[in-house]
């Protein structure tokens, strides 16, 4: 209730632009692009990942594939899917870890980037 | 003889004379001290005259009681004492007076020796009248007399006063009598050596001084029924009386005895009736005597079989009868007049002895009856007491039952209330447990959707994701009712902004809104508020369900979401129409209970819990605010809403603001002209010159000379009009409609809207508006040496895209990038290589930043300038890196003008380096 994450934008435009705008600096039209697509084929495989080691209660390497996601999420102005992971991470940080909470995150996490993909791939011509 | 009788012809007037003159010297008499002296004067003045005027002179002084017998007894005294009264005629009368007077008179000598005595005299003693003469008068009396005898003669002796005793007499056969004695000493005895006397029975009063006295001291001792007893004991002492009775009333005829004391035999109690009672003898009169006189006295005289009889009548002091005292005799009453009054008196306190004793029996009767009172009421009381015992019992037993109900509700109210805790943790857990892994399902499935999939792989795929997605909602739905029920929901006020919040919203139901081919427009324009400070996720909540509902219950037309904030009341006013089913008059009287849905059949048809428009109104009461609607059946409805909230600045990082790509005019031609005008405001207040197509200030030839781009948006299928069709090739047309209709050639550009479309989205699409507002536009002050690739960057970072990222970013600003994937490779690479700055991501894996920090601290050229990279973005990151023994840091996501900066630095660094390197 009241959940931050819900809060967070879902994509942070500002970042794709700096991303776009970078790929004109460095005059490679299609930049923003590859690096979309890299963001998609690594967060596939984090997030397949991560499901693994959920399965196996291996709380660190979890711990350390959201921290990774995170990164590139918020690299690539998907905030919202950076804060679900910067949760994850901080669960795992907390005494006591609740698998259930994770998994439901993981699941969440599984969707948002879904959608920030989505969401990316619409906005990203016009920007 | 003529002076024997006052009548006689003497005359009235001689004898009248006479009175007055003896009268005239007794009235002098009177009042000199010593009158007996002084009468014996006078007596001795009328020496000569007759002794009868004499006698009549002190007959009428009222000197003593002496009667004419008296007198007669006086003229013979004189004759015995010699005196001057010589006719023997008149000696011979007055003797034969003397001796048969009806009184007896004594002729004593004054030492108390009988001169002479009449025959009376004689008779009262027993005795021949010469057996007297002669003898002592004291024998003659009872010896206890004798002392009061003799003070009298000597008195008389002294004195010559008239003397006055009653005194107890002795017969000759030693019965007594009571006798009244007048002693005078005669005048006539010169030398007074003789005393007169005469002797009156006084037996008689005696008796009844004896009644009352008895009556009033003897009997008074005793009361009741033992007064009654001793009264007719003394009654029954009188001779001649035989038995007497004393009976009381009982209303109203009958008597009944109280007490009987009887020397005859008789019955131990009489009772009478008396049909009536002779009034005459109620005032104290006596009736009968004997049998032929007092009938009414038969029944006492049979009762005692006697002869005669006396009763009287005893009345209370109402002079009320109330009961009859009798005396009855064998023969006849010898002194009935003594009786009689013995009788009279005795009545007097029997009667009030009798009302004493009817009171008293009252008394005791109220006594007993008040006893009876008493017990009666003592019964009923134990009896009431009996009652309140068990009465007490049986409310301390309902008490009892009442508590242990109590405590056995208690009890399962506890039951209940645990049971309510285990099934609200129940229903948690297992929507959760439902949750998790329906969200596994709809993830999955979105990962699936970005891949290429064919038409019919995409059609399943969408199913499921929806399907999963409404059993979420549901699961959301009942999650949140229970929640709400159980008051467990508590508001979080955070600052939000509303319009990414309505785009959001607006995202999630625009595909099912495209897919009936529905309008979905938001009409929220821009120079609106939109960051405020409440409950977002709660608000969101309300406006989703009825967003949610709208979509679901319509079929044509569309959707039309209103919001606007009220500044001055500080009320956010949202109002959602539609142009669905509606609601009937019925309906509408329940659509905020819980399950309520119009009728099963909608459930059938739209699916749904039933709980959103309860869960609505819940939630805008717990916002403060309120939800209302109207609504026709068939029309549609329209639900408004309204919050109050506080409005608050507009952050920097603002993402939802926009700036036209050109200067740009738009003509919009709508026949709904609702939408025309809410599109007209939000994209005028976005900057463009909107105006509807037939109202506008600015033909469309001369914006297409002064704009650099003019927009016309129209219905599909729409005519469009001549002006229009002559810049064809100038203007760009948008056609609002169905995404499979195919635009028309003729036109510069022609692109289709959905009708639910956010128009600033497509118009960003279509690079009509850009996001951003113009002043944070990205300008980055690059350093002018940073032209060549210069500096040598080791760049450790294990995430590809950020290191793409990063090493974009540092090659555009001229740097030369190398790349470890973990902080050995870093340490390995930065060993090998010459690397003027290291950018170190903290967490890495097989070696963190910190380790990889250490060694490359710990190697051969430990002097290198390493940059902390982090993603945690936590207060205190910033001092833990600089403590480890980084030179700088940096949080992610990596930023063109930081990074610009820490290059800038390093680069000044390196030329001062490198000066110092010349100058050595």
């Amino acid at each position: 209730m009241g959940d931050p994450v819900a809060l967070e934008p879902l994509i942070k435009w500002d970042m794709v632009q700096s991303i776009k705008d970078l790929g004109i600096r460095i005059d490679n039209p299609n930049y923003c692009l590859k690096i979309l697509d890299l963001f998609e084929t690594q967060s596939i495989d984090m997030l397949s990942k991560m499901e693994a080691s959920l399965k196996e209660n291996e709380p660190s390497h979890l711990a350390q594939i959201a921290h990774s996601l995170k990164g590139s999420s918020l690299c690539m102005g998907a905030n919202r899917l950076a804060a679900l992971c910067h949760r994850i991470e901080s669960e795992f940080r907390t005494d006591k870890v609740d698998w259930h909470e994770i998994s439901s995150m993981v699941e969440k996490v599984k969707q948002t980037y879904a959608e920030s993909l989505r969401e990316l791939k619409r906005g990203l011509p016009s920007l | 003889m003529e002076t024997n009788n006052p009548s006689h012809d003497a005359g009235d007037h001689e004898w009248t004379r006479l009175v007055a003159s003896v009268r005239q010297k007794v009235g002098l008499l009177e009042s000199t001290e010593s009158n007996t002296r002084n009468v014996s004067q006078s007596v001795k003045d009328h020496q000569n005259s007759e002794s009868a005027e004499l006698v009549r002179g002190l007959i009428d002084c009222g000197i003593a009681e002496l009667d004419f017998y008296h007198l007669a007894s006086l003229h013979k005294l004189q004759a015995a004492s010699g005196s001057q009264i010589k006719s023997a005629e008149a000696g011979n009368i007055f003797g034969s007076f003397f001796t048969e007077a009806p009184i007896a008179y004594f002729v004593l000598s004054q030492q108390g020796y009988v001169i002479d005595a009449n025959l009376l005299a004689a008779e009262y003693w027993g005795v021949d009248s010469t057996q007297l003469k002669g003898i002592d008068f004291s024998g003659m009396i009872d010896p206890k007399e004798i002392q009061g005898f003799r003070s009298a003669i000597e008195c008389i002796k002294v004195t010559g006063h008239r003397m006055s005793l009653e005194l107890k007499c002795k017969r000759i056969d030693g019965s007594a009598f009571w006798g009244r004695f007048d002693f005078i000493s005669p005048r006539f005895s010169a030398d007074g050596k003789m005393i007169l006397c005469s002797v009156i029975d006084i037996s008689a009063h005696h008796i009844l001084d004896d009644a009352i006295r008895k009556t009033a001291v003897g009997l008074s001792a005793v009361t009741g029924v033992g007064f009654f007893t001793r009264l007719l004991h003394y009654l029954i002492s009188f001779r001649d009386v035989d038995a007497a009775v004393i009976t009381t009333l009982i209303p109203p005829y009958n008597f009944r005895s109280i007490a009987i004391v009887s020397h005859l035999p008789c019955e131990e109690k009489l009772q009478y009736s008396r049909k009536k009672v002779m009034t005459e003898f109620i005032q104290g009169k006596i009736s009968g005597l004997h049998e032929p006189c007092g009938e009414h006295l038969g029944p006492i005289l049979k009762f005692f079989k006697a002869k005669s009889g006396l009763s009287l009548f005893l009345c209370d002091a109402e002079r009320q009868i109330s009961g009859e005292l009798a005396i009855v005799t064998r023969g006849f009453f010898e002194d009935s007049v003594l009786i009689a009054n013995i009788l009279k008196i005795v009545s007097v306190r029997a009667a009030a002895e009798l009302d004493r004793l009817k009171i008293e029996q009252q008394l005791s009767e109220y006594r007993d009856r008040l006893e009876i009172l008493v017990k009666e009421r003592t019964i009923e009381l134990e009896r009431k007491t009996d009652e309140f015992r068990v009465n007490n019992q049986r409310l301390a037993q309902e008490i009892e039952r009442r508590e242990q109900a109590e405590s056995v509700l208690q009890e399962a109210m506890l039951k209940a209330e645990e049971a309510t805790r285990v099934k609200s943790a129940f229903l948690a857990n297992m929507s959760h447990e439902i949750r998790t892994p329906m969200n596994g399902i709809i993830g999955m499935t979105s990962l699936f959707e970005t891949r290429e999939l064919s038409e019919k792989n995409r059609r399943y795929l969408e199913q499921i994701r929806e399907s999963g997605q409404s059993l979420l909602r549901i699961l959301n739905d009942i999650l949140d009712v229970s929640k709400l029920e159980s008051e467990g929901v508590h508001l979080e006020f955070i600052e939000f902004d509303l319009r990414e919040l309505l785009l959001n919203i607006f995202t999630g139901h625009s595909p099912l809104a495209q897919k009936k081919d529905l309008y979905f427009v938001i009409d929220f324009p821009y120079d609106q508020p939109s960051y405020f400070k409440s409950d977002p996720v709660r608000i969101r909540q309300v406006l989703e369900n009825l967003v949610n509902n709208a979509i679901k219950f319509t079929e044509h037309g569309g959707i039309f979401v209103k919001i606007r904030f009220a500044s001055k009341e500080k009320v956010l006013i949202s109002e959602i129409t539609d142009t669905g089913i509606g609601l009937s008059e019925e309906q509408q009287k329940s659509i905020f209970e819980r399950f309520f849905q119009a009728d099963s059949s909608t459930t059938r048809r739209f699916g749904g819990t039933g709980l959103g428009l309860a869960i609505c109104k819940k939630l805008t009461h717990l916002l403060g605010g309120d939800i209302s609607f109207t609504s026709t059946a068939g029309v549609g409805s329209n639900f408004k809403f309204i919050i109050p909230l506080e409005s608050c600045d507009k952050p920097q990082n603002d993402i939802c603001t926009y700036r036209l790509h050109e200067k740009s005019a738009i003509y919009i031609n709508l026949t709904n002209t609702q939408i025309s005008e809410a599109w007209c405001r939000l994209l005028t207040s976005l900057g463009f010159l909107c105006q509807p197509a037939k109202q506008y200030d600015l033909s469309p030839i001369e914006a297409s000379r002064q704009f650099e781009k003019v927009i016309l948006l129209v219905d599909r299928y729409q005519e469009i009009t001549e002006e229009f069709l002559g810049l064809a090739t100038k203007v760009d047309l948008v056609l609002l409609g169905p995404l499979e209709s195919h635009p028309e050639q003729l036109w510069r550009s022609v692109s289709l809207m959905p009708k639910a479309t956010l128009i600033e989205n497509f118009f960003l699409e279509k690079g009509w508006l850009v996001r951003g507002n113009i002043q944070t536009k990205l300008t980055v002050d690059l350093p002018s040496s940073v032209t060549s690739k210069q500096l040598e960057v080791l760049l450790a970072e294990d995430n590809l895209v950020n290191c793409e990222v990063a090493s974009g970013m540092l090659e555009s600003l001229g740097c030369h990038v190398k790349i470890a994937h973990d902080g050995r490779e870093a340490v390995d690479l930065y060993q090998k290589e010459d690397f003027e700055v290291v950018f170190m991501d903290c967490l890495m894996p097989n070696m963190d930043g910190f380790e990889a920090l250490k060694l490359v601290r710990s190697s051969a050229k430990p002097g290198g300038y390493v940059i902390a990279l982090t993603a945690n973005a936590m207060a205190g990151d910033r001092e833990k890196c600089l403590a480890a023994g980084f030179d700088d840091y940096l949080s992610k996501p990596l930023n063109f003008q930081d990074l610009g900066a820490i290059v800038n630095k390093v680069l000044q660094k390196k030329s001062t380096y490198r000066g110092e390197l010349r100058q050595q």
